[in-house]
């Protein structure tokens, strides 16, 4: 038998107001959320594996919410990925959004790591995606991202695709370069 | 936070919590589990009241609405684990949790003023 332990870290960088930013990052005790490099930035760090307890990762704390991440790794035609963050339906997660302007634009590095037995981390991997929106629910907040790359777009530049340029080649005939 | 009332109860049973687990297993058999959590939930105590007078019976049901149901978490008093002293501790506040009413306790008419109830709790985390 196989036993995975997996944490995830949510650390995303939010834009709002710069008033708002900056209540948002005193009223914080526990310095998961703090401000950003620049005005009206404002940055939220969670994990979702240690309960009630906060972890340090590197210089960076994670504050305990039990989030679930839901969406594509990767397909054939090379699109960009969609991913949906699960949040209760709390506090926490209703400020993000509305003070974060809607959760567009925002910025997230989601990373997975693997734990030995002793909740010690052996490996992990950092992804990145941009903010697209939210929506809300009685029980839960669904915050929606997609992958800041994507192969094929109306404004790719008119050069010559090679493996060397762009890598694996999308292999759908749905390639449009203007 | 309302206290459950002090009663000895005539009749317990204790399990254990599970960890957030999901199995995978493969055509091969090989199972894979990954756990999605450090801590424990769904420790369960299933009591039962047997013949209690009126009185005792209506401290169950006063505490049953001011928790609104199975809303609101509480604490279980020692007179809950009469009689036990090592597993006392372990079982009566497992980590980081708080108990609830599984669902609303069930009360049995035995005779005249005397009843049997019988009250299920689940420990979930905070």
């Amino acid at each position: 038998m196989s036993t995975i332990r997996i944490v995830q870290y949510f650390d995303l960088l939010a834009f709002t107001s710069e008033k708002a930013a900056r209540q948002f990052a005193i009223a914080d005790d526990n310095d998961t959320i703090t401000a950003g490099g620049n005005p009206g930035e404002i940055r939220h760090r969670y994990q979702n594996y240690f309960v009630n307890q906060q972890k340090r990762r590197g210089n960076r704390r994670f504050d305990f919410v039990p989030f679930r991440s839901e969406g594509t790794v990767s397909n054939i035609g090379g699109d960009n990925n969609l991913v949906q963050i699960l949040f209760p339906n709390v506090e926490i997660g209703i400020r993000m959004v509305e003070q974060g302007n809607g959760n567009r634009l925002s910025r997230l590095t989601l990373t997975t790591a693997w734990l030995n037995e002793n909740d010690g981390e052996i490996k992990s991997y950092d992804e990145r995606f941009l903010g697209l929106g939210a929506s809300f629910s009685e029980t839960t907040i669904e915050l929606r991202f997609r992958s800041a790359m994507d192969s094929v777009g109306a404004t790719f530049p008119g050069r010559t695709l090679t493996r060397n340029l762009v890598g694996p080649l999308p292999l759908s005939s749905d390639l449009r370069l203007q | 936070m309302a206290e459950f009332p002090k009663i000895k109860p005539t009749s317990r049973t204790f399990t254990l919590g599970s960890f957030p687990t999901k199995t995978y297993r493969a055509l091969s058999g090989k199972i894979t589990r990954r756990n999605f959590g450090n801590k424990a939930f769904g420790h369960a105590i299933d009591l039962g009241f047997d013949n209690i007078e009126e009185n005792i019976v209506k401290l169950i049901v006063d505490h049953y609405n001011e928790q609104d149901g199975q809303t609101l978490g509480f604490t279980i008093p020692l007179e809950i684990f009469s009689g036990l002293d090592l597993l006392q501790s372990s079982l009566r506040s497992p980590s980081q949790t708080l108990w609830f009413y599984a669902e609303a306790p069930s009360i049995a008419s035995v005779y005249r003023s005397l009843s049997s109830v019988a009250v299920k709790l689940v420990a979930e985390i905070l």
